[in-house]
Parts: C-alpha cells; sequence; structure tokens
C-alpha cells in the first residue's frame, strides 16, 4: 500500500465532507417527492359550489384489492345537498393499514372524488386511529391524523414532511402548505 | 315433441316451447329484457332476434326435399324473435350467424340510445340486466373518440343524440319509485299487473320515443305492487326500502323463509353491517314462483330499527340492563322451587319446529296445562288434509271462504292463475319449466269457476262467478248450508246469501271434476264449520288449502305445540310466564306472578308489566325448519343481523329451565334439530321439492265460540311492521268499516277517528261506510293477531266521551 492510494482514498472523503449530502435531514427539512406518488387519499369537492365530488356509489370499494374502503351512501336532501345529484357518502372510510396504495379506487372513480394524494406521514399508535373518516380525507384536510393530533396540541399549523414541484390536476384544490 | 337443431345441436323439447328456451336448452345464450317466464311473451325489446329457418311441406304432404333428398330449410325472410316463435319439428335456429351477432349489438345500441349513464348511482347497478347484456351483445366494433386530452376513449353508440329527459324520481307509492329515464318499455311491469294479481294499473303512455309509464292510480294499490322491482330488467322501478343502501354486491344474501303468513314464500333477506335493507323473492317454482306480497317485501323495517340487545330486568318499577347473569340469578331466585303446572310457556306465530318441539317437549315434562303458539284458531289446521298449491291449478272449481289476498296473498295469485286456466308449464328434465307460450295479455278470467264468500267484500269478489258477503259470525251456516245441499238436504237459511246462490255453487262444485276448497281464519276459528270440510274433504275427494293466521301453525301443532284444553295466549291462568316472541295479552300479564318475555323489540305491555326481558331473534334471523300450508318442510337460514346474545326460542327455553332447576330438552339448536329429527322422522335431507311432513292427525278442537261484534279481518301486514313510518304512511290509518245502518245505530260519523280498544291492543281508526257490508258487520283491520274473530270491544271518540 503506498502513500498515494491513502492519500487518494482521504482526498474522497475530504471531496465528499465538503460537497452538499445526497441525504435530506428528515424531518428536519422536507423530502423532495414526485407529483405522482401515491401518499394518503384526498376526497375531492367540486370548485365552484364546494359540494362533494363523491356521489357513494362504492365502486372504489368494489376496486380495492385489500377490502379498505368501507362506504354508505344516503340520499341527498335536495334542499341542502352535499354532493350533485340524488346520492352521497354518509360513511366514508379508508383503513389506512389495509391500504397498499395501489390507485385502483382512483381510477374506478367514475367522479374523480377520491385521489391518492401526496401525504404519507400516517404513524401512529392504536389500530382504531387507522381508520380515516370522511372528515380525514376531505379536501380541506391538511395532515393525516397524528399530524393534526400534534398540531392541535401544540397550536401551530400542520407541519408537512414534504414538498411537491406542483399539485397535479386531479387534487384541483389541494395546497400543501 | 319436436325436434330441432340449434346451431350444431340436436335437441327435443316439449311441444309449446318457444325458440328462447329451446336455445337455452341447447346449451346457446341470447339476449332478452321483455321475455320473462310467468308472463305473456310479447316480442317488444327485439333483443333475441336470431336467424330461423324451417322445412315446408309440399302439396303431396310431404317435406320439400333439396336435391340430396333432405327436407330443405326455408330460412325466414327476417330475423325472428326468439321469445315469441314456437318450437317446430325440423326447426333450424342460428343465433351465432354475423346478421344475428349485428342485429343484437345494434338493439343494444337502441337501448342504449336514451338510458341515462347513472349506474353508479343506480340501485339496479351490478344486478342490471342491461348492464350484463351490454357487456355481452353490445357493439363488437369499436368506435372511439378523441377526448380533449388526446386519449382515444371507446363509444358505446355510434350516433350522437341529446338523451331524451323525463321524471326521474316518479314515487309510484310509498315503496316504489319510477325513473322514466331509464326505462327501456320492455312492458314487463304493465304485463305484471294485469296477469298476476289482475289489477290494471300501469300502462305504456304516448307513443315512440315519447312512451312511458304511467298509471292513472297513484299509490299503487298496495299487495303485490313490489314484485315490478324484482323483475324490471333496468334500474327503472326500484324499491325505496333499500333506496341507496348499497350497492348489489356488498349485501349478504340470506335465502330463508317469510314467515309472516303460512304460506312459506322464498326469500332473499338482503343484509349489510347488522340491518336488514332489502327483501327479494326467491325462485321456488313449487311455492311462489318468483312473487311475493309487498307485506313481505316491504314489511322489513321493524327488524332493524330498535333492537333489544341485553336482557332488562325491573328494579323499582323501571325497566334497566343487566347482565346474563344477573338475569340468570334473578330467575333462579324466583323460579326456586316452582310448580311445574305453573309454569306458562307460550311460542310465537312464526316459531321454527325445533322451537316448537322444544317447547311441547318442556310443557309434557312440566305437565303444564298453559303452553301454546300465538293465533291458534280453536280448530288445529293439521287436521285438514293438505294440498300442494300447484294442484289448485288443475282443479275444476273452487270455493274460497275468506281473504286469500290478505290471509295468504301468495294464494291469491296461483287462484288468479287458477282463473286463467294455465295448468303448471311443462319441465325439462333438469327441472326449470318452459316459457309458456299459452300464455297471453289479457286472458279471460274463468269467473265461473270460483265461488267466494267473505264477511266483507275481498280482492277477489269480482273475479268469481259467484261471490257473496256473509255478516260475521255466520259462516258456520253459510257452511252449514252449503254442506246440506252437497248431501242433499234443506239448508237452513243464511243471513246475506240467497239460497239459490248456494244452490248454484253446490251444482258446480258436484259437477266439477276436481274441486278445491280454500278457507280462512273464520272457518278455523268456528270448529264445526272447519270439521265439516274436513268431512267433505274426505267424503267428496276435494282438494283443502287452509290459510292458518298463525304461519307456523301446520307444523307447530303438529310437533305437540296444540293444547286442546286451555288457550295458552289467550286466557289468564300460569303464574310463571315465559312467552318468546311476542307480547301476550294485558291481562294473561296481569294474572301472572313472573313475567320474562324474550322480545326481540321492546314494545309498551312489555316496557309496563314484564319482569325481565331478553333480547330475542326475529325470524330472518334463525335457523330452523317450517312447514308450510302446504306440509312441505322449508328451511330456514340466518341473515346475520341479530344483535350479539339474542336468543332464539330453544336457547331462552333452556335458560328459563335451568333457572327452574331442571334440563332443558334441547340446549341449542342442533340438539332440538337431532331430537325432533329422532322424534318424528322429518324429510329434513330432501330436497324442498318433495320435503312434505304431512302426519295424519285427529286431534281435539278447542270447543267455543266467538261472542263479539267487531270482527277482525286478516291482513298480510303485522302489528310490528306499523313500527316503520314507511309502513305506516302507506297503510294510513286503520279503517273501522261499518255497514251504515249499524254506523247510525252507534252513532259513528263517516270519516270520524275514534279509538277502538279489543282484547289485542288499542286502534285509533278511522269510520268508513260500507253498504257492501252486511247489516250488523263492524269489521277492523287485525294486523295479525286474532285475525277472524270476533270480539268484543269499546269505542271512544277522541275527546274522551263513550261514543
Amino acid at each position: 500500500m503506498s502513500v498515494m492510494a491513502l492519500a487518494k482514498a482521504l482526498g474522497i472523503t475530504l471531496r465528499h465532507f465538503f460537497s452538499r449530502p445526497v441525504t435530506v435531514p428528515y424531518p428536519d427539512a422536507p423530502v423532495a417527492i414526485k407529483p405522482r406518488f401515491h401518499g394518503r387519499h384526498v376526497l375531492t369537492r367540486h370548485p365552484d359550489s364546494g359540494l362533494e365530488k363523491c356521489i357513494g356509489c362504492s365502486l372504489c370499494a368494489a376496486a380495492c384489492p385489500a377490502y379498505a374502503i368501507y362506504v354508505e351512501p344516503a340520499e341527498n336532501d335536495p334542499e341542502n345537498p352535499v354532493s350533485i345529484g340524488e346520492r352521497y357518502a354518509k360513511v366514508y372510510e379508508i383503513n389506512m393499514l389495509r391500504c397498499i396504495f395501489c390507485g385502483n379506487c382512483e381510477e374506478a372513480c367514475p367522479t374523480g372524488a377520491i385521489v391518492l394524494g401526496n401525504e404519507f406521514e400516517l404513524a401512529d399508535y392504536r389500530y382504531a386511529d387507522f381508520v380515516y373518516t370522511k372528515e380525514d380525507l376531505l379536501l380541506d384536510t391538511v395532515g393525516s391524523r397524528p399530524q393534526r393530533r400534534e398540531a392541535a396540541r401544540t397550536g401551530k399549523p400542520v407541519k408537512l414532511g414534504f414538498e411537491v414541484p406542483y399539485v397535479r390536476p386531479e387534487l384541483e384544490g389541494v395546497k400543501y402548505e | 315433441m319436436p325436434k330441432l337443431r340449434i346451431n350444431d345441436r340436436e335437441i327435443e323439447v316439449p311441444e309449446g316451447t318457444s325458440v328462447l328456451d329451446a336455445i337455452f336448452h341447447a346449451g346457446y345464450d341470447v339476449p332478452y329484457f321483455c321475455s320473462e317466464r310467468h308472463l305473456s311473451p310479447i316480442g317488444a325489446c327485439r333483443m333475441c332476434l336470431v336467424k330461423v329457418g324451417a322445412p315446408r311441406k309440399g302439396k303431396d304432404g310431404d317435406w320439400i326435399r333439396d336435391e340430396a333428398g333432405n327436407p330443405q330449410i326455408f330460412w325466414f325472410p327476417k330475423l325472428m324473435a326468439a321469445c315469441t316463435t314456437r318450437a317446430t319439428e325440423g326447426m333450424v335456429v342460428d343465433t351465432l350467424a354475423d346478421e344475428v351477432r349485428k342485429a343484437q349489438a345494434g338493439m343494444v345500441e337502441f337501448h342504449l340510445e336514451n338510458h341515462p349513464l347513472d349506474c353508479p348511482t343506480c340501485d339496479k347497478g351490478g344486478a342490471c340486466e342491461l348492464q350484463d347484456r351490454s357487456y355481452e351483445y353490445g357493439l363488437f366494433e369499436k368506435y372511439y373518440t378523441q377526448t380533449q386530452n388526446g386519449l382515444k376513449t371507446v363509444l358505446y353508440s355510434r350516433f350522437e343524440f341529446t338523451k331524451r329527459h323525463a321524471d326521474k324520481h316518479h314515487k309510484l307509492s310509498e315503496f316504489v319509485v319510477l325513473d322514466r329515464e331509464r326505462c327501456i318499455h320492455c312492458k314487463r311491469c304493465v304485463r305484471y299487473f294485469e296477469e298476476i294479481p289482475g289489477e290494471e294499473v300501469l300502462d305504456f303512455i304516448e307513443r315512440g320515443n315519447h312512451t312511458f309509464i304511467g298509471s292513472e292510480e297513484i299509490p299503487l294499490p298496495a299487495g303485490f305492487s313490489g314484485n315490478i322491482t324484482d323483475i324490471c330488467p333496468v334500474g327503472a322501478l326500484l324499491d325505496l326500502t333499500a333506496r341507496f343502501r348499497a350497492r348489489n354486491w356488498e349485501f349478504e344474501k340470506t335465502p330463508t323463509v317469510d314467515m309472516n303468513d303460512a304460506f312459506g314464500a322464498a326469500i332473499w333477506v338482503d343484509s349489510r353491517s347488522g340491518r336488514i335493507e332489502r327483501i327479494r323473492a326467491r325462485e321456488h317454482p313449487e311455492t311462489n314462483q318468483i312473487w311475493i306480497s309487498d307485506a313481505a317485501r316491504f314489511g322489513h323495517g321493524w327488524a332493524s330499527r330498535d333492537r333489544l340487545t341485553e336482557p332488562l330486568l325491573r328494579k323499582d318499577g323501571e325497566l334497566v340492563p343487566v347482565s346474563l347473569a344477573e338475569a340468570e340469578a334473578f330467575l333462579a331466585e324466583r323460579l326456586s322451587g316452582a310448580k311445574g303446572e305453573e309454569v306458562g310457556l307460550l311460542l310465537a306465530a312464526d316459531a321454527t319446529l325445533e322451537e316448537g318441539y322444544a317447547f311441547a317437549e318442556a310443557a309434557r315434562a312440566l305437565k303444564t296445562p298453559h303452553f301454546g303458539f300465538e293465533n291458534a284458531t280453536r280448530y288445529p289446521v293439521a287436521n285438514l288434509p293438505a294440498a300442494r298449491y300447484e294442484e289448485l291449478l288443475e282443479a275444476e272449481f273452487a270455493l274460497v271462504i275468506g281473504d286469500p289476498a290478505e290471509e295468504m296473498p301468495n294464494l291469491y295469485l296461483r287462484l288468479q292463475e287458477f282463473l286463467k286456466g294455465v295448468t303448471p308449464a311443462p319441465r325439462y328434465y333438469h327441472g326449470t319449466p318452459i316459457a309458456d307460450l299459452r300464455l297471453e295479455e289479457h286472458m279471460p278470467r274463468r269467473r265461473e269457476r270460483l265461488a267466494v264468500f267473505a264477511p266483507y267484500p275481498t280482492r277477489l269478489h269480482r273475479f268469481a262467478g259467484v261471490a257473496g258477503v256473509y255478516p260475521p259470525g255466520s259462516v258456520g251456516a253459510l257452511v252449514g248450508a252449503l254442506f246440506a245441499i252437497l248431501n242433499g238436504k234443506r239448508p237452513e237459511p243464511v243471513p246475506g246469501v240467497p239460497e239459490a246462490e248456494l244452490r248454484r255453487v253446490a251444482e258446480r262444485f258436484l259437477a266439477a271434476k276436481t274441486r278445491a276448497v280454500v278457507v280462512g281464519a273464520e272457518v278455523l276459528e268456528a270448529p264445526a264449520a272447519a270439521q265439516a270440510v274436513a268431512d267433505l274433504a274426505r267424503a267428496k275427494g276435494a282438494l283443502v288449502f287452509a290459510m292458518p293466521p298463525a304461519a307456523g301453525a301446520r307444523g307447530l301443532e303438529a310437533v305437540g305445540l296444540w293444547n286442546p284444553k286451555g288457550r295458552g295466549w289467550e286466557e289468564p291462568g300460569a303464574g310463571l310466564l315465559l312467552a318468546f316472541g311476542a307480547t301476550p295479552p294485558e291481562r294473561v300479564l296481569a294474572a301472572a306472578r313472573l313475567r320474562v318475555l324474550a322480545l326481540s323489540h321492546l314494545d309498551p305491555r312489555a316496557r309496563a308489566q314484564a319482569d325481565l326481558v331478553l333480547p330475542a331473534k326475529t325470524f330472518y334471523e334463525k335457523r330452523g325448519y317450517t312447514v308450510n300450508a302446504e306440509g312441505r318442510v322449508l328451511e330456514l337460514r340466518p341473515a346475520p343481523t341479530a344483535p350479539l346474545g339474542a336468543m332464539d326460542g330453544i336457547e331462552a327455553l333452556a335458560f328459563w329451565l335451568r333457572g327452574m332447576g331442571r334440563k332443558p330438552p334441547a340446549g341449542h339448536y342442533r340438539e332440538a334439530r337431532e331430537r325432533l329429527h329422532e322424534r318424528h322422522k322429518l324429510p329434513l335431507d330432501l330436497p324442498e321439492e318433495v320435503a312434505f311432513w304431512r302426519p295424519k292427525l285427529r286431534l281435539a278442537a278447542r270447543p267455543g265460540e266467538d261472542k263479539g261484534e267487531l270482527f277482525l279481518a286478516p291482513t298480510m301486514w303485522r302489528a310490528r311492521m306499523l313500527a316503520d313510518p314507511r309502513v305506516r304512511a302507506a297503510l294510513g290509518p286503520p279503517r273501522l268499516r261499518a255497514h251504515p245502518e249499524t254506523a247510525r245505530r252507534l252513532g259513528l260519523d263517516p270519516g270520524a277517528t275514534v279509538e277502538v280498544e279489543t282484547g289485542y291492543g288499542r286502534w285509533e281508526a278511522r269510520v268508513e261506510l260500507d253498504p257492501a257490508l252486511a247489516e250488523g258487520a263492524l269489521v277492523l283491520p287485525a294486523w295479525g293477531r286474532g285475525a277472524g274473530r270476533r270480539v268484543a270491544y269499546r269505542l271512544r271518540v277522541p275527546a274522551g266521551g263513550e261514543a
């Protein structure tokens, strides 16, 4: 082993010591993810009327290979509709432990109501807390359940650990900030 | 039996088979919407177009032959609708030709032209014939369109039209909704009403593209309207009780038997997340075919609302939830040292054979005279011979005493079939009956084949050659007079029914080769009349169809729950009371020291008087067997909707007997079933087509006669169903019908609301004058309890003064 070789190896070490790291210091810094990353689902709304796009047809539940979705529909009150049309989802639940984030629900949805978003920080403690209901999934909700719980505890806004170059058009109305 | 060729297969089919059925029999498929086995074929939808050819006979009477010497096939110039074409000797059918495929695809395209694409919100989605046929037979050449983002999308139609828009939410009744956009004009519902229950209510209005289904009668007459939701091939007619409850593939589908009446109609119980959401008719060719009554279909709401989920014990005058262990301790304390003969064991009318057996055995072991089942009639129906429903169609004359449309609605439909003179269709060796080309639209009803007598005008009256209304209470006189004439004696006069009419009935009865007698609850409540019917059946060979008010009556009586000495449910006497499935009358409860009720729902009487209430299963949730009115053994299968801890009769009885420190006859269902099988040798392993249990019994009738003035008319609806607001809205307040003279005597004003109190309960009824009733008649719907009986009553106008 020559001195030259030793110097060369040390040179590599030194070069990397002063270059920018490829890793991200998550969670202190956000992760850059691709816009088509399959994360936590979002139940979208019609942008102008604000009505839910979901009509409670259960096709997402039928397409789900992991049986993670449960939908219970109900009839809209014509005076005060929840969604466009006659029917809406009274109960919409996704079990995030079962979900494999394959995106079949999004493909099956005839109204583009259920869209896989970009959030991925879902770790939690109790099984029951992984069953996401409509209020966890609707477009206005930012952050997963544990994140919102943490935000409520500290009184600070939800801190998301990622950033996307742009929000894809299917997720119309979703703001990650 | 004509022989014909379907594509490459030679088959032989019974005379009268349609080409459609012949194709299915050969193992090929053909699409159809309008055709329905139990309705007349009309060829409305043109989906079943196939290429048909047949040999032709020459002038010499022999087949015209081709050069090879085979009969020459002459093809029909155009494609034929297979459902209306009769299969004939030597016929050749081609279902695979390109022109057939093209024509069928064109028809699918045509049907979809005006059909909205709202499958995701349509309750028929997933069980829709139009969906299935569109996939199977729709356009096979693909047509594409460019969408905005440059992607290609498959078109379902080559044409671009603005779809026809029509009424999407047209409520036909509280239970049925019509979506006129979805209708494809197959005419099944129109034909159903005219041909099956014999009521012309729906029809096509306008023509061509503007055609829609309409009715002069909104709401539809309740009774048999629900069946149109089953036969509608698309989502145009839907069941409102299940509206938007779940998609078709999400239901738990349980095949079981309807226990609201004694007919034993086969049903599907569709449940989801522990709630019964929908009842559909299940096909059973020998009993209900594919029809059920509205009460059986729409009257399920009670079962899933306000269920009892835990035992309730009375503490300081209030019923409070307790654990089962506490209930057990309470029972053990109160029952210690109890004498067997003090115990009263009462079972609901819709109990299974196994429950009946357990109760009968327990009553025998305890040596108690207080036992029985609800709505037991004075004359045991098990004494009467039972005929198969299909045998009715072979009869030439039927005498009906009662109201089949309400007492056993499906038997009413069988009587309609009988009136049309339709005999059961021949069957293929695999048991499927062929579609009946003898069925036609607007078939004449052969009125001369039917005579009807009832204490009020029934639905059947307008179809009968001889129809009479007698005053309630003279059914004994009527049967006596009729049978006196049949035996050549002088009859006693019957009020309301002229003797000449009776003579006409007797004449036709004797002239007919095969005859049927249909008797209702009122006859069964008059032992002498019922015995006369039994004797007549034996002497003259008449088929008897008895319609007991208790669904399980025939079976419960046969397994030993018949109690000729006391009226278990009616007469007070038992000190320690266990009632399963229903609450006994107030006076029975008041006379008891200990009142334990096993109920699925808490009712006001139980809330006021019960000491301990145990949660019970409804008949939808029970496992077991029952014997229907024709003596057929039918299996009940449990829908997964019972709350945890709900008991069936066997478990509730075992719970009680263990409290007494005695060994129960069976601890659970399997044990009861084994014991029952051992003791009575039931044909439980045979298929339902041949599983009959008709032990020859000579049970003693209960003596006595009703003394009251108020007649409780049988109804298909049960009091418990009224817990559902939809049912209440559909039925309206009970009608107290009175002859105008009677009303005047009692000071009743038409349209006034009065409170009627009988031993069975209290009703707010609306007074209605009915000149068609016999004088002195006062008729109130029974809603299940005491149907066909005459009871004492108290009237009160709501202001508080005695009417």
